[in-house]
């Protein structure tokens, strides 16, 4: 088999995949989104709280699951966005205490103080979540042991800059221009699980929300990632 | 009574499509062959139809043709409802004539039942 059909191939076969994933997800939108609004009987409030939860977890693998199709496809067009106003801050705030958990493991401190002002941007929420979720996951995966890993938030009257930091790897001088490219992984990433595709689509996410990501960093000290996004104010 | 003819394969999301669609106040039928398909029409003409692409035993495309080129049905709209999202089945079901198309797992039912609610008024 030629490398062309033999990624043809390939690409069928996560198409297909995605697809029969996204069935049953659609059919767990469905079924959330109808317990939560009592189709099938009253909810307590803890209940109701507790799918609207597993709602929002459904939603984020939805986006995910867009996202991967968007890299299979490399066809992001077809894909879509919704974009409504949502506070950075409290997304931010929101996914730094579904990693916690995730840090605690590694003894790692997650530090975020969410400014006092909103700042507001103009977002597809569930999917600039996997933005963060791909930014704070990073950090920790290639973050050092009992370390911290400092995210900040700021805002300016046109922009809203994100910065994720850790202390850990590192990414190599010679992998920098490659580090968004498809399916690339740098050359010090062999022992951590991945796919390469989180910072492909990362980037594509931003991009379709009219912002950059830039980072900077030392291998063996650490990296830097750094996001911006047009606040509400400015696209107007 | 509006009637909806829903054409899918998924026995899950049938039911919730279904149950959801009755209950907002609509006549169901559904469908996933091309025998089952000619049975609900010849039991009465739907008002709209939700109509997956990728099924078992059965060419979606061609189906979408068949409504569009039948004097009996070509005025009832078909709201092509799949999990593909490329521009190419999107481009060839507005092509044959569908009226919308909707990617499932970015719409509620809620958000579904309005849409037939605008297309069926």
């Amino acid at each position: 088999m030629d490398p062309v059909s033999e990624k043809t191939d390939t690409n069928d076969f996560f198409l297909i995949t995605a697809h029969e994933m996204r069935t049953s997800l659609s059919a767990m939108k469905w079924l959330f989104k109808m317990l939560s609004d009592g189709d099938f009987g009253v909810l307590t409030t803890e209940q109701h709280d507790v799918i609207v939860r597993a709602c929002n977890t459904n939603e984020r693998l939805i986006a995910l699951v867009s996202d991967v199709m968007t890299v299979i496809k490399n066809d992001s067009d077809g894909v879509r966005y919704v974009f409504a106003p949502c506070n950075l801050g409290h997304m931010v705030t929101t996914a730094v205490k579904d990693f916690a958990s995730a840090a605690n493991h590694k003894h790692m401190h997650l530090s975020f103080k969410e400014p006092h002002e909103p700042i507001l941007i103009s977002a597809d929420e569930a999917r600039l979540r996997v933005v963060i979720d791909n930014l704070l996951e990073n950090a920790i995966k290639y973050g050092s042991s009992e370390t911290g890993v400092t995210i900040s938030l700021s805002s300016d009257s046109t922009n809203a800059t994100l910065s994720v930091e850790d202390q850990g790897i590192g990414i190599p001088q010679a992998d920098h221009s490659k580090i968004f490219q498809k399916f690339f992984r740098a050359s010090n990433t062999s022992q951590h699980i991945g796919t390469g595709l989180g910072l492909y689509a990362t980037k594509q996410i931003i991009e379709r929300h009219k912002g950059s990501i830039t980072f900077s960093g030392t291998e063996g000290v650490g990296t830097i990632f750094t996001v911006t996004l047009p606040c509400l104010r400015a696209l107007h | 009574m509006k009637k909806v003819l829903i054409i899918e394969d998924d026995a899950f999301l049938k039911s919730l499509e279904s149950s959801k669609f009755t209950k907002e106040g609509f006549e169901v039928a559904t469908a996933m062959t091309q025998p089952e398909v000619d049975a609900a029409i010849a039991a009465g003409l739907p008002d709209i139809i939700l109509l997956d692409l990728m099924l078992p035993d059965l060419d979606s495309f061609k189906v979408l043709e068949a409504f569009k080129s039948d004097t009996k049905t070509k005025s009832i709209p078909v709201i092509v409802f799949s999990n593909l999202s490329n521009d190419a089945d999107m481009k060839k079901a507005t092509d044959a004539g569908a009226a919308d198309y909707m990617v499932k797992s970015s719409f509620t039912l809620d958000e579904v039942v309005e849409k037939i609610k605008s297309f069926t008024k």
